[in-house]
């Protein structure tokens, strides 16, 4: 049987204070993390096509990827966009089934905004150091490398900001890019695919299921 | 309009239909957001952990205070029912925020 909390704990007015202030924190953050489940499965699935395709293409069809060796940076190029997209929709559809005028979207421009703004400074970042000078250099696997570690950074901060399952989401990220990276050699693509998938899968399932974050 | 208040430290009166936790909360979060703005019934749930018929018990008290007005409404076949905070909501909240901060003697952020 439900309890109601009429008769609670009565407020002192230090406890409203608190209250009314972690109350205000909470709603803004709420307001930027609509949708942000099922955004983050989109992106595992994106990944988890990306990097497959390419482990598919390095290491089953070496002769298709040396004689087009633009693959991987156009495969990125209509990923990336695609997922980027496909992000602020299904945002925008969760925000407007939470919240209706301005706040909702105020919220929903900044969220943009933040990932808009990591994406062009990524590419800055990375013009000025040079990586794109040649992005078919050793594969593309330097130029992969770092853009990986700028998705990571951008889940990371953001859930910092907002909700500590997106940091963990964008850590765990980082993990499953950069471990075989490392250590796996030319399987690293292939395995860092499907830990993509499960990483952000594993996001999704627990909000879904906890809706804790 | 709710008459009720009680008092509080160094005699200052509180509404009571909003000095309660959970109202608090819910009158706060509705608050935070423009005039125009409404918020789903689902999203105050979820943004303060709050049980369906705890939430329902609480939202009932401040519409019946006029604080809040509900709206029920359907998009295609789902029912949505949207919440937002009357004038007179604003207004018993802002005397509510004015006398909390006589009684704990500082000024809340109002931004």
């Amino acid at each position: 049987m439900e309890t109601f909390d009429e008769g609670a704990d009565a407020l002192t007015a230090e406890e409203s204070w608190q209250s009314i202030h972690a109350t205000m924190d909470n709603v803004r953050s709420s307001m930027y993390v609509a949708g942000m489940e099922t955004i983050l499965l989109m992106w595992g699935v994106i990944l988890a096509v990306g990097y497959l395709t390419m482990y598919g293409v390095y290491e089953l069809a070496p002769d298709f990827a040396e004689q087009y060796p633009w693959f991987p940076a156009l495969l990125w190029w209509v990923l990336g966009p695609v997922g980027g997209v496909s992000s602020g929709i299904i945002g925008s559809r969760a925000s407007r089934r939470l919240s209706y005028g301005a706040a909702g979207r105020r919220a929903g421009i900044r969220v943009c905004l933040f990932f808009v703004t990591t994406v062009v400074a990524m590419f800055l970042i990375l013009g000025v150091a040079g990586a794109l000078d040649d992005p078919a250099a050793d594969n593309g696997k330097t130029l992969t490398a770092s853009i990986a570690g700028f998705v990571a950074l951008s889940y990371i901060l953001f859930g910092i900001m907002t909700r500590a399952v997106i940091a963990l989401a964008g850590a765990g990220f980082a993990v499953a890019f950069f471990v075989p990276h490392y250590l796996l050699g030319d399987a690293a693509l292939g395995v860092t695919g499907v830990l993509s998938l499960v990483t952000f899968g594993l996001a999704f399932l627990w909000i879904r299921r906890t809706g804790e974050w | 309009m709710n008459d009720e208040a009680s008092p509080a430290e160094d005699g200052v009166v509180l509404d009571e239909t909003i000095h309660q936790p959970t109202r608090l909360r819910i009158m706060t979060l509705l608050v935070s957001v423009p005039e125009e703005d409404r918020l789903a019934y689902g999203f105050i749930q979820q943004t303060l952990g709050l049980t369906g018929g705890n939430q329902t018990v609480h939202l009932r008290k401040l519409e019946a205070a006029g604080f809040l007005a509900i709206t029920k409404e359907f998009e295609g076949s789902k029912p949505r029912t949207w919440l937002q905070a009357t004038r007179a909501g604003r207004k018993a909240y802002a005397r509510y925020l004015s006398n909390l901060e006589k009684a704990l003697g500082v000024r809340v952020s109002r931004s």
